[in-house]
């Protein structure tokens, strides 16, 4: 093995110019499967920070014994749409302690919603009003952090509105406002805040109040619309919400993948054409590598034969164009993942209006895959060079 | 004198090695062969006659198409391709007509090559060895020259010196100085003689220059694949031994009055 290794790096050293360039080859194909490959992992994880990041990944809610009937009928295809509709969940209290028992949840908001009208002037616009307690809530939705005028407390009648409705009725922080809500209680609420969630339906229609406030309003005393949930691996939405639904059993469990089934399908191909990419500069740069490792195996075989007739076993012969790949694999690896973040560095800084992130384990990744593909590729010419029969170069010399 | 049939070093038994599956060349049309310890032997003949297919058959680079080999009284037929790597590292050395140099690596790495293939690392003994012989070749200031920066000579005494680093029992020559000038020529069959005589190593060379065949102790004419001749020059005492080793040619030797030659 030492010796193969000895060997095979002198071939490198002295054949430096084919060496350099065998190195080039595998750099710039790594470095555009860093390139793509961080490009469309930013492109997606920008796509989903902005679907998801305010909004929750599971919800979980009551449904009633008309809805469990009509779910079972919709196993033969019938009503479908009529499985979104759940009634109000009372025994939430004992739900939400055991969701709080789970690490797999970085945000548990319970949350009681209610439509109704908001009146200023003769005008009016439906408006949901979203009971929600104020921390919890933040955790999904950082509310807070998005207050643009005034401030953030929800207590009694205070509400926090949207940039867009609080514009259509050019209303302030300290404004006092009609709302007619649907079991025809009509209050006066005052406006806390106006936060911007940089999304116009949400702006024009969202009303936080504190959620014991909305539910003595809408005279749902105890009862909350859903429990709603974020956690850390979103992909995971659905695993996790098929183990709660398990354990929760009546209740309806729903996650992001099941509504977003339309992006997840644009992300999965937008992953396969990435995966598709790769493997194929991958392969290219594999046959180079066969192919020039293949060659060498021809220019060197009067030093193979010599070192044959000196006793090397073919094994030996073996290792020494395995070690080259490993050794040109992992040098072409390294200075086309620095290649390939140079790139990332200057599409960022020129091209890019969003922000590009190399993950290190993917790197390592690369780097390893690389790596095993230009030991795999010396397979076939170390194996004719074990084959390289002594006498015929002795002979030929 | 000693016995010398205890001493057999490499004996070549009914040996014949055909060339090609369709049209088929005899190289060796079934010899016998006795080499014994010790011994300085020129092998010569015409050109394609078969000496270098027999030279590579002892050396185990080849095998006969039919026939055995054995060493030391055990046959190389058995051996996988393994053992008989390690048996030509141990045992045999070899020196080329075209010098055969890795260029890639400086002439005391040459000359260390075989100890590297043998024991991966190199022992201080090994360089301080490796050191010597050079030094015996008259090399000793150019062994950090790499291969490609050595003169024809220069790089047939490097090879001379790596056939001997491990110590073989035989050194198998064919044609060493087929490239060399006639000065060098003389100066490195000099360099072998001294090695045949100081270190005890079997010798084996194939050459064309009878006057380099005349120094020898022992010859062999091979003519269309078969050994037409097989003598030894001037002592009476040892052709009186080869009698009872090989009396077939010796006969041959009589009926061409070479019972003691002198080629010159």
């Amino acid at each position: 093995m030492l010796f193969s290794l000895r060997v095979a790096l002198r071939f490198l050293i002295e054949g430096r110019n084919q060496s350099l360039f065998i190195v080039i080859g595998i750099a710039v194909g790594v470095s555009v499967i860093i390139f793509i490959g961080a490009i469309i992992t930013s492109l997606q994880s920008n796509l989903i920070e902005q679907t998801l990041g305010n909004s929750a990944h599971i919800t979980i809610s009551e449904s009633s014994d008309i809805f469990r009937d009509i779910r079972q009928v919709s196993r033969f295809g019938l009503i479908e749409s009529q499985l979104a509709k759940t009634a109000d969940f009372q025994d939430w209290r004992p739900v939400l302690t055991s969701l709080e028992n789970n690490s797999y949840f970085t945000a548990i908001s319970p949350v009681l919603d209610g439509n109704g009208f908001l009146v200023k002037g003769g005008e009016d616009t439906s408006v949901l009003l979203r009971g929600v307690e104020l921390d919890r809530a933040n955790a999904i939705y950082q509310i807070s952090e998005r207050i643009i005028k005034g401030s953030d407390i929800l207590e009694g009648n205070q509400i926090i509105i949207g940039k867009e409705l609080a514009e259509d009725f050019k209303l302030n922080p300290g404004d006092v406002v009609l709302i007619a809500l649907a079991n025809n209680v009509r209050e006066r609420f005052s406006i806390q805040g106006i936060f911007d969630f940089e999304n116009q339906s949400i702006n024009s229609n969202w009303i936080f109040i504190d959620l014991k406030r909305a539910q003595k309003l809408l005279d749902k005393e105890d009862y909350i619309s859903r429990i709603e949930l974020q956690i850390n691996d979103v992909f995971a939405a659905d695993r996790i919400s098929r183990e709660l639904s398990f354990q929760l059993g009546g209740l309806i469990v729903e996650n992001w993948k099941e509504q977003n089934a339309q992006l997840l399908n644009a992300l999965s191909s937008q992953s396969v054409s990435n995966y598709i990419i790769q493997i194929f500069v991958l392969l290219a740069v594999t046959l180079g590598i066969s192919s020039v490792l293949g060659i060498s195996v021809i220019q060197r075989s009067r030093e193979l034969g010599i070192l044959k007739a000196l006793g090397i076993k073919n094994n030996s012969a073996r290792m020494i164009f395995i070690f080259q790949g490993a050794i040109l694999g992992f040098l072409g690896a390294l200075s086309g993942t620095a290649l390939g973040i140079l790139l990332i560095n200057v599409f960022t800084n020129f091209v890019s209006v969003f922000s590009i992130e190399v993950q290190l384990s993917q790197i390592i990744f690369i780097i390893i895959i690389t790596t095993i593909a230009c030991i795999v590729s010396a397979v076939i010419p170390a194996n004719s060079s074990a084959k390289l029969n002594p006498i015929e170069v002795i002979r030929n010399a | 004198m000693p016995d010398n049939r205890d001493n057999i070093l490499l004996e070549a038994k009914d040996v014949k090695k055909i060339y090609g599956k369709v049209i088929q060349t005899v190289a060796l049309k079934g010899l016998n062969f006795k080499l014994r310890q010790n011994e300085f032997i020129t092998l010569i003949g015409p050109s394609g006659c078969g000496k270098t297919t027999l030279a590579n058959i002892l050396g185990a680079l080849d095998k006969p198409t039919v026939g055995e080999i054995f060493f030391e009284g055990k046959s190389l037929e058995k051996m996988n391709q393994n053992q008989l790597a390690e048996f030509r590292n141990q045992h045999v050395g070899f020196i080329f007509q075209f010098h055969f140099l890795l260029k890639e690596f400086t002439a005391l790495e040459n000359v260390l090559m075989p100890t590297w293939i043998k024991h991966q690392l190199t022992s201080a003994k090994k360089v301080k060895r490796a050191k010597e012989l050079l030094e015996l070749v008259g090399l000793k200031e150019r062994m950090n020259n790499k291969g490609n920066n050595l003169s024809g000579g220069q790089q047939q005494r490097v090879a001379i010196a790596r056939s001997l680093i491990n110590e073989p029992s035989l050194i198998l020559a064919d044609e060493p100085t087929g490239n060399l000038d006639s000065s060098n020529t003389d100066q490195v069959f000099g360099l072998l003689k001294k090695i045949n005589q100081d270190m005890g190593t079997s010798f084996l060379i194939i050459t064309h220059e009878r006057h380099i065949a005349a120094k020898s102790n022992r010859v062999v004419e091979m003519l269309d694949g078969e050994i037409v001749k097989d003598f030894y020059n001037k002592h009476e005492d040892e052709d009186k031994e080869w009698l009872s080793v090989a009396p077939e040619y010796c006969k041959l030797c009589q009926q061409d009055k070479l019972k003691t030659v002198n080629l010159r």
